[in-house]
């Protein structure tokens, strides 16, 4: 039956391949109120991929919606399956789809841009403010996450994957595609120094894409020392630096230190406050301190260096969203630098923003990612494949847990918001495979 | 040969402003001595008048002020060629190392060893233009073709902080853009936004200079921003988000200019910093040049995640050449400047009266204050 001239909205459906079918739905229905639901999913439509989703992980907005029902400021409003990191296998090919077989393994880039806006031409399609990304609130009705069995999505933005590349790996492309995106917007030239604040998923991989774009020094920091040595030891970081968790405990269930009077060093857990007993004052002198810890990391000895050199990383990705932690970034940042703020954060903070004006350093924000999937998979394809250079460190070793079924969600998301499981084994990133 | 002894106004302490001789050092190689002969005023100049520093600077030995000049050549040094006695130029007053990495990278602006004279911020200070005559080095004096008149010559220093910003702002022509602050650094601001061919909304507490702005062709639309004082850091950010709502609302050629391109910051004020993160729209800037309180509170994450970037901007590198072509070139973009200069005033002797009077908002005869220049 040929499509009516007229209706140009109706989906060219071949006659017989009509039928919906259903699937099963990891779904939110408030916080912490994970169902196992089953849905109706149609046949996929023009320009449309139906996608069998094979590993999903785990993020900490997913995380915090699963907590909350509410990622920040946005608010669930109706149930809502989450995550948005997925690779799947191609089940069935909508009209009008090249290039694509069943059975293809494919990488899901999950946002969807209106294409038209003047920010979409401009190629800044992150911006759309008509943006529909998967597993977020923003946009009404919700786009539903990737936690499903099949989904229909378009083919314009699935992604084939190598043979070599796992689903898993193939999952992490878009935490990856964050640290792209957010080197992409920092251009450090050949040779910077960088700081990374934060060891999580995000801070692992933006360290390593900064040492893929030429950074010969990447300091990676966190509070815990399993995440800063899985950093160095596997090379996503050329330094790590441990923070004494003592300056960044806000809510203090850690022990109380006595302040000392003058000049006390961070590295000696005796003589600091926790950050909250601190004047602001305090807490940026604390900063400061911190900041100078970290670049002497990584300086090279005094005699290959003057004097007066600048002090300070030509570019510093806070990855953790703490305000503490904006305060060392800026004051580790040379003048002329940059500090490049990935990932959601407290969103009001109280900043030395002289700091940043005084010296020049810029700050730069960064909203998940745009034109960086193809160039992802173009790196895991040379991941090894030159003696010299940087290796990408291994994408599959960063996933530390595997959830088989979308039954097994609940217990994901419960442990995907810890640093370690029950056994003190590290959690970095968390899988669920279907 | 000229005398070796000059008249300078020197800063003892807060409003402590007196006239005294000082000894003109003989000329280095490469430097050049200059009658100073106009002084524009600016915001830190009050500052360390009023205060006898400015923010965290403490002024630790007496202070010649001015860094807005311009002057003729009255000798030159040995190894002077570029310049001769007679020649007008526009003083460029900071010199740096020249040796640093940023000063090798273009950046001298924030060189650590910066001696910009008038500040207090390295020691012994750097002594300031106002004065008879100075000993500064050739390569940061700028001639002035005939066209430009002295006058002219002292409004280079703070066009070239507008221009800093818009070159640091790397924004394409036909943007649209928010100045805050119609003050002379906004309102200069606004004048290359203008050149550069975007349009502007300018925006202040002061009905009067924003009326003056839009008259005499600086910007393109005007907003008067209410002199609220909200305490809480909810009803700041939501004053801040009116006063962001009031500028897309803002029509320019009959359309509402909607989120804009870029925003030049030129109060320093928390509250307009605020609403600059919401009037910007995403991808855009924040162009960051008035100073005021060293710490404050924002709603960061509204500019982070949209991509609003903020830039920061410490006066200026390499714009001299360019303004003073600028001005040369009778550019019709360009609004007319000397509009601005609304207050002169003659002699070492008032100085102190110039500096009073910079102080206002309007003079006795209900003329808007917006440059005053000391002219020698």
């Amino acid at each position: 039956m040929a499509p009516s001239a007229t209706s140009e909205d109706a989906p060219m459906q071949l006659p017989g391949f009509s039928k919906p079918s259903t699937i099963s739905a990891s779904v939110l229905h408030g916080p912490r109120d994970l169902r196992l639901e089953t849905r109706t999913i149609t046949e996929p439509g023009p320009g449309e991929l139906q996608i069998a989703v094979n590993t999903t992980g785990i993020c900490g907005s997913d995380v915090s919606y699963y907590k909350k029902f509410a990622n920040g400021d946005l608010c669930a409003c109706m149930p809502l399956s989450l995550g948005h990191e997925s690779s799947g296998t191609v089940v069935s090919i909508g009209p009008m789809v090249s290039g694509f077989a069943i059975g293809d393994r494919v990488a899901l880039e999950v946002g969807i841009p209106c294409g038209q806006c003047s920010i979409c031409r401009k190629g800044r399609y992150n911006l759309c403010k008509k943006m529909r990304f998967r597993s977020s609130a923003k946009s009404v009705p919700h786009f539903q996450g990737t936690l499903q069995e099949r989904i229909n999505h378009p083919a314009a933005w699935c992604y084939k994957l190598p043979e070599h590349v796992s689903f898993a790996a193939a999952a992490l492309l878009e935490p990856l595609s964050v640290a792209l995106h957010a080197v992409n917007r920092a251009l450090p030239a050949p040779g910077s120094s960088a700081l990374v604040l934060g060891a999580g998923t995000v801070g692992l991989l933006t360290a390593a894409m900064a040492r893929q774009s030429g950074c010969s020094v990447v300091t990676i920091t966190d509070v815990d020392a399993g995440r800063v040595n899985y950093a160095v030891s596997k090379g996503f970081a050329t330094h790590g630096y441990v923070v004494p968790r003592s300056l960044h405990t806000s809510s203090s269930s850690s022990s109380i230190f006595t302040a000392s009077s003058g000049a006390s060093t961070p590295l000696d857990s005796g003589a600091t406050s926790p950050a909250s007993s601190l004047s602001f004052h305090g807490q940026l002198d604390s900063a400061k301190l911190l900041a100078a810890e970290m670049i002497a990391l990584s300086k090279p000895p005094p005699s290959l260096i003057s004097e007066d050199e600048d002090e300070g990383v030509d570019v510093t990705f806070e990855c953790t969203g703490k305000e503490v932690c904006m305060h060392t970034a800026l004051y580790a940042t040379r003048p002329g630098g940059k500090v490049i703020m990935v990932g959601m954060g407290t969103p009001i903070q109280t900043l030395p923003l002289s700091v940043a004006h005084l010296r020049e350093i810029d700050i730069l924000g960064i909203f998940r990612y745009s034109n960086t999937y193809a160039t992802a998979i173009r790196m895991l394809c040379s991941q090894n494949s030159a003696p010299g250079g940087f290796n990408l460190p291994s994408l599959d070793d960063m996933v530390t847990h595997r959830f088989k079924g979308l039954a097994s969600a609940k217990g994901a998301f419960e442990l995907a918001s810890r640093t370690s499981d029950n056994d003190g084994n590290l959690v970095l990133k968390v899988v669920i495979e279907t | 040969m000229a005398a070796q002894t000059v008249k300078a106004s020197v800063l003892h302490g807060a409003k402590d402003m007196r006239i005294e001789e000082r000894q003109l050092p003989s000329l280095a190689a490469g430097d050049v001595e200059v009658a100073v002969k106009a002084t524009g005023l600016c915001g830190s100049d009050l500052h360390y008048f009023h205060h006898y520093r400015n923010g965290d600077i403490l002024v630790r030995e007496p202070i010649t002020l001015g860094h807005e000049s311009a002057g003729i050549i009255t000798a030159v040094g040995p190894g002077v060629t570029a310049l001769k006695v007679g020649d007008p130029v526009a003083l460029e007053v900071g010199q740096p190392c020249g040796q640093c990495a940023l000063c090798l990278e273009g950046r001298y602006n924030i060189c650590r060893e910066m001696r910009f004279r008038s500040s207090a911020k390295s020691y012994p200070h750097a002594q300031g233009t106002l004065q008879e005559r100075i000993a500064h080095p050739a390569a940061w004096c700028h001639r002035l073709p005939e066209s430009v008149s002295l006058e002219f010559g002292a409004l280079v220093e703070p066009l070239s902080v507008a221009q800093h910003a818009a070159d640091r702002a790397g924004l394409p022509t036909g943007s649209t853009i928010l100045v805050l602050g119609a003050g002379a650094v906004g309102l200069l601001c606004a004048a290359i936004s203008k050149v550069n061919k975007a349009k502007v909304v300018i925006a202040d507490i002061n009905e009067d200079r924003v009326r003056f702005a839009v008259e005499h062709g600086f910007a393109d639309a005007s907003l008067v921003v209410p002199m609220k004082r909200p305490e809480t850091i909810a009803d700041k950010l939501e004053f801040a988000k009116e006063v962001a709502e009031a500028v897309k609302n803002t029509k320019v050629g009959g359309e509402a200019v909607g989120e804009v391109t870029a925003t030049f910051e030129c109060t320093g004020v928390e509250s307009c910093l605020q609403s600059a993160i919401y009037a910007t729209g995403p991808g855009g800037k924040i162009m960051i040049i008035g100073m005021g309180n060293p710490i404050q509170t924002l709603p960061i994450s509204a500019a982070a995640l949209r991509e609003v970037d903020l830039v920061g901007v410490f006066r200026y590198a390499n714009t001299y050449p360019r303004i003073i072509e600028l001005l040369a070139s009778k550019n019709p973009l360009l609004p007319d400047l000397s509009k601005l200069i609304t207050q002169r005033y003659t002699g070492l002797e008032n100085i102190e009266k110039a500096f009073e009077m910079a102080a206002k908002v309007k003079d006795d005869e209900g003329n808007l204050v917006l440059k005053v220049i000391a002219q020698l």
